[in-house]
């Protein structure tokens, strides 16, 4: 069980503040939403977190980690899983899965029951030697969401998962994201969609210009907005988003 | 190594360069033919041969250099963000990794028409094959330092590396370049022999002197032995340079500009960020 801490995190892009002072804790096995207009700035952050980007200033830490200082330990725990991820599409299925897997340090033999049981429960055991190329934008997010799990990740780092998926796949990936929360895993879910953040996300954080407008679970969110105990989680963004229209900082 | 070599190299990929192979080896027979043909008659000795290949590697040196300026000295792919990057692999594996599928495909692809060369200068020169395999051999070694010396370049070009180690860096390679090249002004009359000597400091100077002399038979010496060692010198600096700074975990190679800088000149001071990752703002 990990906790994530984000303290007073900070990434400029030249004249631009992607993200201002950001602080953030997250739970040990918390599913944690992430919710933002495009361009807030949530794709930013779980970069940074994932040890993709390097903040300009603040920290962030896995479990006892710091992702800058001990990115190697800190990425051990952590799986992620990108918006539109690009996958190697020279490589077949289960190359792809072998390849992930090794980088990520899971033994062979462990590996291979894991890649057949993933295939198995996401239905694609007729592409394990199809080119990754081949497969439709479904099967691609499927066969990336099993490489995010292969080496049992202690944290989860989801990216708009449900993006431009037919509905049957989004039913597929809706029942993993509950599994995995099932397990205790901790979960960042940066989405759009408001219903899933509801179902799955114990807390909230909403981002607008990089700033957290506010966090909490969905019923202390409608306090903050002032809207009616029964508002919607759409309303209740829009209210928060809407009154923090400001322009984003620059320096 | 194994996965990214598989998933660069389609079946289709493969065929061509096998026909782009079989054309280059033509191309470097009937060139080399015709080059040892015109210098026999005109009786040019092995002193100009080691120039003409001083040149020829140095316009692969200034290229490989450019390919570094422009941030191809280590390619990136998306898929190698969203998945190496993300992993727990250290950076010095992920930079030895790329530079050896880049020399891997370098070898594979650079020996034949290297080799063929040699072949053809050891016949011409009477000496053995073996002497010619060396030759390849050695110039591959420079070629080696070529691909590090561009993925160095391409580390360098982050907000890592401060000001003024930048401005030493752009001397130095300014230098390297302009002394590459410095034999192409034998081509005005008047220019001394001695102008070439220049490069045999540097790497494709000390290549071309010991492969002409290895396969012109030209007798082993101290000045051979220290080039040679000069030559891998090269290799070990530029090689510990690219481990050095892969300590960086290439944040700085993969940094995304922010997508709503709409006058933001990328290539000329940060080359490569376009095609490094998908634009900042989707969320």
């Amino acid at each position: 069980m990990v906790e994530i801490s984000v303290e007073n995190l900070t990434k400029h892009y030249a004249t631009l503040v992607a993200l201002d002072n950001v602080s953030l804790k997250i739970g040990s096995g918390e599913v944690f939403g992430l919710l933002g207009p495009n361009g807030a700035g949530k794709s930013t952050l779980l970069k940074i977190l994932v040890g993709i980007l390097r903040p300009t200033s603040g920290t962030i830490r896995v479990g006892e980690y710091d992702i800058v200082a001990d990115p190697e330990k800190a990425k051990k725990l952590i799986g992620y899983l990108p918006e539109n991820p690009s996958l190697y599409t020279g490589l077949t299925t289960l190359e792809f899965l072998q390849f992930v897997g090794k980088i990520r340090g899971v033994a062979d033999d462990l590996l291979d029951r894991e890649i057949s049981e993933s295939l198995k429960s996401f239905a694609l055991e007729e592409k394990r030697n199809s080119l990754v190329g081949s497969l439709s934008k479904g099967m691609k997010q499927k066969v990336a969401l099993i490489a995010t799990s292969l080496h049992s990740p202690e944290v989860l780092v989801l990216d708009e998962p449900l993006t431009a998926l037919d509905p049957k796949t989004r039913v597929s990936v809706k029942d993993w994201i509950g599994g995995q929360t099932k397990r205790g895993v901790t979960t960042i879910l940066s989405t759009h969609d408001l219903d899933v953040a509801q179902t799955h996300a114990g807390r909230i954080a909403i981002i607008d210009h990089g700033k957290i407008v506010a966090v909490g679970d969905v019923e202390s969110l409608r306090r903050m907005a002032n809207a009616a105990s029964d508002a919607r989680l759409e309303d209740v963004f829009l209210r928060l988003t809407e009154e923090k229209g400001e322009e984003p900082a620059r320096h | 190594m194994r996965y990214w070599v598989k998933g660069r190299f389609t079946k289709g990929a493969i065929l061509g360069l096998v026909i782009g192979e079989a054309f280059s080896v033509v191309f470097i027979l009937f060139g080399s033919s015709t080059y040892l043909s015109f210098s026999n008659r005109v009786g040019l000795s092995t002193g100009l041969s080691e120039v003409a290949l001083t040149i020829l590697l140095a316009l692969f040196l200034v290229g490989l250099i450019q390919s570094g300026f422009n941030g191809s000295g280590l390619p990136v792919s998306s898929s190698d963000v969203d998945y190496v990057f993300t992993s727990p692999v250290p950076p010095r594996e992920v930079f030895a990794a790329k530079v050896l599928l880049n020399s891997l495909t370098t070898v594979l692809f650079g020996f034949p028409p290297i080799f063929v060369l040699y072949l053809r200068f050891s016949a011409y020169y009477h000496t053995s094959w073996s002497a010619a395999v060396l030759a390849g051999l050695v110039t591959l070694v420079f070629l080696v330092i070529g691909l590090l010396l561009s993925a160095d370049i391409t580390l360098s070009l982050g907000h890592g590396l401060g000001e003024r180690k930048k401005m030493w860096r752009n001397i130095f390679i300014i230098l390297v370049m302009a002394f590459s090249l410095l034999p192409i002004t034998l081509l005005i009359p008047g220019i001394p022999m001695e102008v070439a000597e220049v490069t045999r400091v540097l790497p494709n100077g000390l290549a071309a002197a010991v492969s002409v002399g290895l396969v012109s038979g030209t007798p082993v010496g101290l000045a051979y032995l220290a080039d040679l060692l000069l030559l891998f010198a090269w290799l070990g600096g530029v090689l510990v340079l690219g481990v050095r700074m892969s300590r960086g975990h290439f944040y700085d190679l993969l940094e995304v500009p922010a997508a709503t800088q709409k006058n933001l000149i990328i290539p000329i001071r940060h080359p490569g960020w376009t095609r490094r990752e998908s634009r900042f703002g989707r969320s």
